[in-house]
């Protein structure tokens, strides 16, 4: 019950502001979120806090930010896939899914495709039966319409360099942490042993 | 005298059971007036090797893990010593590594194209028999170049070491298959799409010949059943999931026609990626003079199922037992008789176990293999298989032929058989087949409606004269279109 009741919660707090419409104290508890996810390793969990922060900035009409945020999602996302493929490919090719929908966010089409490219491949060594089409039916594509969004609030130039400046931190407070690389096989096993339950087995 | 090459997995004539081994002898024994050379791909070196077969048949049996070199196993000339001088270190490294490290790119791939990785085949097979296969194979940068491709794709990557070290040392094992000579044919049989048939792939090319491939239980299905039990590493299971359809498909694209042995196999084979104009569905047949309506003396008059299946996990006798345990609820003195040897032993002890742990000693009994499959159908009130997979099981056709009602799972091709013949449960519902089981041994009228009806289907549409008449058919058009440059390559004459 304290969890969902715990006045310091920066979720329940973010979503709390965004139910008001107080989208930039939303953006705030969502990227202070999203830190203190990525400090514990949930990168899903802080993945998902980034996009909301992003999503609220959307909605202040911070596109370029918004942009910047959904990038960092979708990488978030992306090297999650990365990280997990190896114990849950289902897992991984959600990541995957998502990571892609970001990186269109985000404007990155280039990305998108290579996310896209990884997401048909897994997709098809995970049924057989499935072609390129289903594959691609299975990513759904998010349409954002940020062009024909009717905004209603513009940002002036304080709040606009508090966003940026937010992001900066929260950038930089990521840079370290987002190398959740899977290692090879054989760097595995001659190098640093990661993850001790690799050695699984028919007989096991 | 026409010249068949057939190519099997543990099967005829060393491995004496199963539906494939009776469809193989039977198509054989038919069919005098051609010669066949049997392929024989054997996974275990200490299989049976007493066994008689016809004068117009030779064996090549080949144990897989048996030998490093297959030439010891080709009856036909060679020199070996030569073809290992040749094999120089510049030869390995500029002429076998490249096609090695295509072969697993293309085998690896989630969209393999299967033109192309016929191709590599075909030049591997070239290779392999001017130079040496084991010096090819044994060499230390085939490991580098397996890692090397494992490592390209980030889920192979995640791939534990003792998977990827077994997963090479098979792959190392099927290539060698490519070493493999065989004799001029006129035409090629494959009883499976899996490893072994690529030595059709590139038979077919060298003789200019026609390729058949019947599948009776399609191969791939029964490998992602066991890949789903017996594979616990998510990233080995996706893995061999993909190299199976690879090799499963370049069987496909090689061959002339697919002959699947029921519409449910065909469905299948389409799915993975067959060319339906390819496809021709020929039935199993039954020799009705040996399976037909007979009296047998019965031991006692108790209410009587029998099942002739192997004791095996894909025939499901646990679930089998049961069902007679809900049968009994109804049935008290019901009794099951089960005919079949068993290669697994763990699986027989799980079933003797779970006969013991439900009370049914007097009333499940196994009563080891037959030779005489006919008495024991005659001599059962009904008929029951509790299958958790099948292609067009000969049981069926035969309890059939002999005139018995059949309680069954519906998988495979099973209901194409029984149709308005027997009654259909779902695959590991004991329940529903013990229910089945009750429903036959109770309603007189509806028994004796499915023997009739039985009797009357295998015979318009299940007898091995049918069978055999349609394989001679598909033998002879695909020979003489290739004799005459309609299809394939000219042929020139083979010299007999």
């Amino acid at each position: 019950m304290d969890r969902i009741t715990n006045e310091s919660n920066l979720w329940l707090n973010a979503v709390k502001m965004e139910d008001e419409g107080n989208y930039l104290e939303a953006f705030s508890f969502y990227l202070r979120d999203a830190e203190g996810h990525m400090k514990q390793n949930s990168f899903v969990r802080a993945a998902l806090s980034c996009s909301c922060a992003a999503d609220c900035l959307v909605k202040t009409g911070a596109l370029p930010a918004a942009r910047q945020l959904y990038h960092q999602a979708a990488t978030i996302y992306e090297k999650n896939g990365h990280y997990v493929i190896g114990n849950s490919v289902r897992e991984a090719l959600w990541s995957y899914q998502e990571a892609y929908e970001y990186y269109i966010l985000a404007y990155e089409r280039d990305r998108a495709q290579k996310v896209f490219d990884i997401c048909v491949s897994l997709a098809r060594k995970t049924n057989p039966f499935s072609g390129e089409k289903e594959a691609m039916d299975s990513l759904r594509l998010r349409t954002l319409e940020l062009e024909s969004n009717n905004l209603t609030y513009t940002p002036n130039m304080q709040v606009s360099s508090e966003i940026d400046n937010a992001i900066v931190n929260f950038l930089k407070e990521m840079e370290p942490r987002q190398e959740p690389h899977a290692a090879p096989i054989l760097k595995r096993i001659f190098g640093n042993l990661e993850r001790k339950q690799d050695e699984k087995s028919i007989n096991c | 005298m026409k010249k068949v090459l057939i190519v099997n997995w543990d099967g005829y004539p060393n491995f004496p059971t199963g539906g494939i081994y009776t469809w193989e002898k039977t198509l054989i024994e038919s069919m005098p007036k051609y010669e066949f050379v049997v392929l024989n791909v054997l996974s275990n070196s200490n299989s049976n090797s007493h066994y008689s077969v016809p004068k117009n048949v030779k064996v090549m049996e080949v144990p897989i893990f048996g030998a490093t070199r297959f030439e010891e196993y080709c009856p036909y000339k060679y020199n070996l010593a030569s073809k290992i001088f040749r094999t120089t270190e510049k030869v390995i490294k500029n002429k076998f590594m490249p096609l090695y490290r295509d072969f697993l790119e293309s085998v690896f791939s989630d969209h393999c194209d299967t033109d192309k990785l016929a191709n590599t085949i075909i030049a591997l097979h070239d290779l392999m028999t001017n130079y040496d296969a084991k010096r090819f194979l044994q060499h230390p940068m085939t490991w580098d170049i397996y890692m090397e491709a494992l490592n390209r794709e980030p889920l192979y990557r995640n791939i534990a070491f003792k998977e990827a070290l077994t997963t090479y040392q098979l792959l190392q094992r099927s290539i060698q298959l490519f070493s493999i000579e065989v004799p001029d044919v006129d035409i090629i049989h494959c009883s499976l799409a899996w490893f072994p048939s690529l030595v059709a792939v590139y038979t077919k090319k060298a003789n200019k010949c026609p390729l058949i491939v019947t599948e009776h239980g399609v191969a791939y299905r029964e490998l992602l059943l066991f890949y789903n039990a017996f594979m616990f590493d998510e990233p080995s299971k996706l893995f061999w999931k993909v190299v199976s359809h690879n090799i499963v498909r370049v069987v496909y694209s090689a061959a002339d026609v697919i002959t699947p042995v029921c519409k449910a196999n065909k469905n299948w084979e389409e799915k993975l990626g067959a060319d339906p104009s390819k496809i021709k569905v020929i039935y199993n047949g039954v020799n009705i003079e040996k399976f037909k309506p007979m009296d047998v003396a019965r031991e006692d008059r108790r209410p009587t199922v029998v099942t002739v299946a192997r004791v095996d996990a894909f025939k499901d006798i646990v679930c089998l037992v049961q069902a007679v345990k809900y049968a009994r609820e109804q049935v008290p003195d019901l009794q099951c008789l089960i005919y079949g040897t068993s290669t697994n032993l763990d699986y027989s002890l799980r079933c003797i176990r779970a006969v013991k742990d439900l009370q049914l000693e007097d009333a499940v009994k196994f009563m080891g293999g037959t030779k005489e499959p006919e008495k024991a159908y005659n001599a059962a009130d009904a008929v029951v298989i509790s299958s958790i997979t099948e292609g067009f099981p000969f049981t069926i056709i035969e309890a059939m032929a002999c005139g018995k009602a059949i309680a069954a799972s519906d998988v495979g091709g099973v209901r194409e058989a029984l149709e308005g013949c027997g009654i259909l449960v779902r695959s590991r519902r004991p329940r529903e087949l013990g229910q089945a089981m009750v429903n036959l041994l109770r309603d007189d009228a509806l028994r004796r409606k499915f023997e009739k009806a039985s009797i009357e289907r295998v015979h318009r549409e299940f007898t091995l004269e049918k069978c055999i008449e349609n394989y001679k058919k598909e033998y002879d058009t695909l020979i003489s279109s290739y004799a005459e440059g309609m299809v394939g390559e000219p042929k020139e004459a083979i010299p007999q």
